[in-house]
């Protein structure tokens, strides 16, 4: 009796074991798919309908979940595990399911200054080495910081150059210029907070410096009238105080010759606007030019009218102002034309109104500075005879002045001496007076 | 973000407060009704999304024409991306069943049953759906003894089912415990009604992660057709007679004899490392 008992507690032990093996496995006909980041588990298997209708539903659901959880938890303890604080924790991979975003990826900053500045001198990125070989020390140290390799303010021994002062104190000159250079790099990584948050800073010459000019004073002094505003008022001037001078953008004027490198990009800037497409059109130059070239083709031609109408009529023609419409520039693909109205000879052309002109009979030394040298022959515009005696007049190079008028005659005066006969009277273009006399043409 | 339509049933209240307790520390209830349609206008929605800076939503309401309606959905960069009508046919409250309940805030094991959630476009949009809404936040490691919970989805004809159950971890012969299952929370019947997806483009773009996210590649190692795994060394340049070699006596040069040199030490570049 005992013996088969105990054979069957063994069968019964052996049955027990094989039992509890078998129940971590489950069997499927298609594997699941596992995302042990999420905890996730998906069952591809058919489902069949009947096995969800009536009462039997949540069970067969259940057994179902069971079957799946199983297996998950199977994936689970697969991975890796560690104790922290007296529980076992098993570490998780990422989640592998693309799950949309709540929000979209934040935007790119802006590049900053240095970016920019590299990305346009194609400045690479080079790594350096962290440690540099020190010869004094003999040992690597750092390249830069506490205890760094090339620390000039730790040299025991400094030669004291020839150009200096020997009662100089080196060391501490170094220390100084060490505090100026570690304030000057404070100062600029402050603007360039501020630049990236764009909080208006003061400029250039505020910084604090040795020696201030009277320029940087004023500077400051404008500066601080800013920012002393209040509601719009700003403080008074002092009695003897000046407006500050060169407020605003200042242009920088460098050295003629010594920098090659932007001389050079300047040059192949110009080669690329001019080699570029589209011309580079400067509006008030073009228009400005087409006016100066009509203004010497209607002096020109004007002369020449002069010339015919000084035989009809000594009166001098009247203020006119010719208006037309010129087309001064189109476009080579016909995009754009440009018009402009072109007025008659304005400025020293203009004919006003009691205006003459008089030739000179007798040159004339000026005494005074605001005299005209005459010179015999020279067609004079006498512009206002305020005085008997003293005309004020124009030459043709536009200089202007007094002159007696004694000195000159009227063109007028000059033809009146002709009788009959067709003569003329040309003017070069040196606006001097060349008397054809033909003999009277019968027509 | 839990919300209630203009009329609203027994049911979907009940439906509502229960999901609402499944997932506790980041949801919220809203008590008050909200007189909206959002299949038709999205602008109240939106607003709430922004107020309470959540992404998902979840939207009861009860009428002749849709009895027990629930609405899952999602926002995208507070426009609506995916939403999902779903109706209750049968439901039974986490207080009808009568069991101990697993602590709030852990996170669910998720099991999805069924090919139509492979299949069929709107049950794979739903199933998505469904991940983000139930699956908690992300965590890093988690602890087994922990591991309670497991929300179960079967999709069968339209219908979906989910049942939630309290998984107990049994001693079996080997590391890995023998699961039990005891049914708590409230159990679903849905049928699966409106659907709204994003356009295929949206959705890509909602999908799009930021450089920085995505795997570092690591440098100097590839794979071969065999799928062993190479590694590269870069070596300085080596003066090659003065490398310490295994000195073979008999290749020694004798006197007067002229015998090839020594062998040349390891190729300085490629090294073979398997693993």
């Amino acid at each position: 009796m005992a013996a088969c008992s105990v054979e069957e507690l063994l069968a019964k032990a052996e049955q027990d074991e094989a039992e509890k093996l078998r129940s971590v496995t489950v069997h499927k006909e298609l594997d699941l798919e596992f995302d042990v980041g999420n905890l996730l588990a998906c069952d591809k298997n058919r489902i069949e309908s009947r096995d969800l209708g009536g009462q039997r539903r949540d069970d067969f659901l259940q057994s179902l979940a069971r079957d799946n959880t199983q297996l998950l938890v199977n994936e689970i303890w697969k991975q890796p595990t560690e104790r922290v604080e007296e529980a076992i924790v098993a570490k998780l991979p990422e989640p592998t399911t693309p799950l949309p975003r709540e929000k979209p990826p934040p935007k790119r900053k802006p590049p900053t200054k240095w970016e920019q500045f590299a990305k346009l001198k194609g400045i690479q990125k080079k790594k350096k080495t962290n440690l540099v070989w020190d010869e004094n020390a003999k040992e690597w140290k750092r390249r830069w910081g506490y205890q760094r390799a090339r620390d000039d303010t730790k040299d025991w021994l400094v030669e004291v150059p020839e150009t200096a002062d020997p009662n100089e104190d080196q060391f501490a000159k170094r220390v100084k210029a060490k505090k100026e250079r570690v304030a000057k790099n404070e100062l600029n990584r402050l603007r360039n907070i501020a630049r990236a948050q764009k909080i208006k800073v003061p400029g250039v010459g505020l910084t604090p410096v040795a020696q201030q000019s009277k320029d940087d004073l004023s500077r400051a002094v404008s500066v601080a009238k800013h920012s002393t505003a209040s509601v719009g008022m700003f403080q008074d001037r002092l009695p003897k105080e000046k407006p500050p001078k060169n407020t605003g953008k200042r242009r920088k004027f460098g050295p003629l010759i010594g920098d090659f490198s932007s001389e050079r990009q300047k040059q192949l800037e110009l080669l690329k606007i001019m080699d570029s497409k589209r011309p580079k059109l400067d509006i008030t130059k073009a228009v400005n030019k087409q006016m100066r070239e009509e203004d010497r083709e209607e002096a020109a031609a004007s002369a020449r009218r002069e010339r015919e109408s000084l035989e009809e009529s000594l009166a001098p023609v009247c203020k006119c102002q010719i208006f037309k419409m010129q087309r001064i520039y189109m476009h080579s693909h016909e995009h754009f034309e440009v018009f402009t109205t072109v007025l008659a000879p304005q400025g020293r052309y203009r004919y006003r109104a009691g205006a003459e002109k008089m030739v000179v009979v007798h040159s004339y030394r000026p005494h005074w500075p605001d005299e005209l040298e005459l010179s015999l022959g020279d067609v004079i515009l006498v512009l206002s005879k305020h005085e008997e005696e003293r005309w004020f007049g124009r030459r043709q190079h536009g200089q202007q002045g007094y002159f007696p008028a004694s000195c000159v005659m009227e063109l007028s005066q000059q033809k009146s001496l002709q009788t009959g006969g067709v003569g003329f009277l040309e003017l070069d273009p040196d606006w001097r007076l060349k008397v054809w006399m033909c003999q009277p043409l019968l027509i | 973000m839990i919300m209630k339509g203009g009329n609203t049933s027994l049911t979907v209240t009940q439906a509502l407060k229960d999901l609402y307790s499944l997932k506790k520390p980041n949801a919220v209830l809203y008590k008050k009704k909200n007189i909206t349609r959002p299949f038709e206008d999205s602008t109240s929605l939106e607003f709430f999304s922004k107020k309470t800076d959540s992404s998902l939503f979840l939207f009861g309401s009860h009428n002749k024409k849709r009895p027990n309606n629930l609405i899952f959905g999602r926002l995208f960069d507070f426009h609506v991306l995916d939403m999902i009508e779903l109706g209750i046919e049968k439901y039974v409250s986490l207080s009808d069943i009568k069991a101990s309940k697993c602590p709030e805030g852990t996170k669910p094991m998720l099991v999805f049953a069924g090919e139509a959630f492979d299949i069929d476009n709107e049950h794979k949009r739903l199933k998505s759906l469904l991940i983000d809404f139930f699956r908690g936040p992300t965590v890093p490691a988690v602890r087994l003894a922990g591991l309670e919970h497991v929300l179960n989805f079967t999709a069968l004809d339209g219908k979906i089912f989910m049942r939630s159950y309290r998984c107990l971890l049994k001693k079996s012969g080997c590391r890995t415990p023998r699961i039990e299952l005891e049914e708590i929370g409230p159990s679903f019947d849905l049928v699966l009604r409106r659907t709204h997806l994003a356009s295929d483009d949206l959705y890509k773009l909602a999908h799009r992660q930021p450089k920085a996210l995505k795997p570092k590649k690591k440098k100097n190692i590839s794979h071969d057709a065999f799928g062993t795994k190479l590694g590269r060394v870069h070596m300085q340049k080596q003066d090659l007679s003065k490398l310490h070699t295994r000195k073979m006596k008999g290749l020694r040069k004798r006197r007067g004899a002229v015998v090839d040199g020594e062998q040349g030490g390891q190729e300085p570049k490629v090294a073979k490392v398997e693993s």
